[in-house]
């Protein structure tokens, strides 16, 4: 299967694309049952990070390397994704403190999943334009059914902003930490 | 067209779609939460479309005791379950139990109610306790109890309150009345403060931060760039690379 895949770039982006969307729907559907909210986050963590198996990390844009610069980048990305919820302070919605760890492990494992595996499969099938465009669609559809209609323009223009900054900077440290500071604070 | 800029445009893109919804929407577990309200919050903008709906139970009598049952309302936000024999059933083949949001909504002092007030009656007498739930938003800070009061003008009396499935606060109630959860005004006051002001602070110091800290790694960068050609490495970022 893997010499399959390795042949065709195309088809294995797709069946990648393909797995994240039905954990991503499977997870927003089994949120859906009384008590049954941090398992499915965990779990759908989980098998979202279990994507990246196989992948060398430097693929994935992470690496230590200028470690200040991507901190920094993080930082940035993150007073970005907050800036229209900092203004309007006393609209945001408060997320119990017990919620703090799922909400890290589910953004740590989106960022890898969507910017880290799928943009590289995308990036080695069609290049950065495809790499781009697809990670930002696929993030976007991954969201239709947790999310109310109206919220998936934002959504996508989050994504496409992080998979700009994953492409411009070779980096996925700094989406990360962005993605984990925006969920913690709201 | 360079890639500073590019970055640049769509953060641009990005503040504009997300000034266009409430915000907290990027998590990916946790959107606002739907709740219909009698008099909806500021936070609550476009989402308060929806009117608080009622609800009506019809209990059955059999052999003097009254059936184990719920009753809640269509949206589902207020559920209060009876246990056999709940109910007083002398001289009744049928007990009825009506819930309806309260309008205008009661502010009584003391007590900042964090959903709708509800009135449950019932034409018999509640003679055995029971479990009310009451469903929340997370638009608002969550409350700490569960009210009640034989008078939307008071006195309103805390029955306690422990949460349950999440956004859900729930209590045993011996009596019917008007029920709301909430806190004491003072405790929301000192919250709703720091929620506030916390998150602007936040990201006032991230800003701060990144521009205290990007001066020096710009003067870094640039010093080392003169000296050295970089590599075009696959693992580096390239935060200043011009295309």
């Amino acid at each position: 299967m893997s010499a399959v895949f390795a042949t065709r770039p195309a088809a294995r982006a797709a069946v990648i694309g393909a797995y994240m969307l039905l954990v991503e729907w499977t997870r927003a559907l089994a949120m859906t049952i009384p008590g049954a909210l941090v398992p499915a986050i965990l779990l759908g963590g989980g098998a979202l990070m279990v994507s990246a198996i196989g992948w060398p990390a430097p693929k994935l844009g992470l690496g230590t390397s200028r470690l200040g610069l991507r901190i920094l980048g993080g930082l940035a990305l993150a007073a970005v994704l907050l800036l229209p919820a900092a203004v309007r302070a006393s609209e945001a919605p408060i997320i119990p403190a017990s919620l703090a760890l799922v909400a890290v492990v589910i953004s740590v494992a989106q960022e890898i999943a969507f910017r880290g595996v799928l943009y590289a499969a995308l990036d080695e099938a069609g290049g950065a334009p495809l790499a781009i465009i697809g990670s930002t669609v696929a993030w976007t559809a991954a969201h239709a059914l947790s999310h109310p209609p109206a919220f998936l323009w934002a959504v996508a223009a989050a994504g496409l902003l992080l998979a700009l900054w994953r492409w411009a900077c070779k980096d996925l440290v700094a989406p990360i930490i962005g993605h984990v500071i925006a969920d913690l604070a709201l | 067209m360079n890639r500073p800029l590019l970055i640049a445009v769509a953060a641009i893109v990005y503040l504009v779609a997300a000034w266009m919804v409430a915000p907290g929407f990027y998590d990916g577990f946790a959107p606002p939460q739907p709740y219909n309200w009698v008099c909806p919050p500021v936070a609550a903008g476009a989402n308060s479309s929806l009117k608080a709906a009622s609800g009506h139970l019809v209990i059955n009598v059999i052999d003097g005791s009254s059936d184990p049952n719920s009753a809640f309302t269509d949206d589902g936000q207020i559920v209060i379950g009876f246990l056999p024999g709940a109910f007083d059933a002398t001289g009744k083949t049928q007990i009825t139990v009506d819930i309806t949001p309260v309008s205008p909504c009661p502010k009584p002092a003391g007590v900042h109610f964090a959903t709708n007030v509800y009135l449950i009656t019932a034409d018999a007498k509640l003679i055995m306790k029971a479990n009310l739930v009451m469903v929340y938003s997370n638009l608002v800070p969550a409350p700490s109890f569960v009210y009640q009061a034989q008078d939307p003008n008071g006195p309103w009396q805390s029955i306690g309150g422990n949460e349950g499935q999440i956004y859900t606060l729930q209590a045993t109630v011996s009596q019917l009345g008007y029920f709301g959860a909430g806190y004491p005004s003072n405790a929301v006051n000192q919250n709703s403060s720091g929620t506030s002001q916390l998150l602007p602070i936040a990201v006032a110091v991230l800003i701060v931060g990144v521009v205290i800290a990007g001066i020096p790694l710009a003067m870094l960068r640039r010093r080392s760039a003169g000296q050295v050609d970089e590599e075009d490495d696959e693992d580096e970022p390239e935060t200043t690379r011009r295309t």
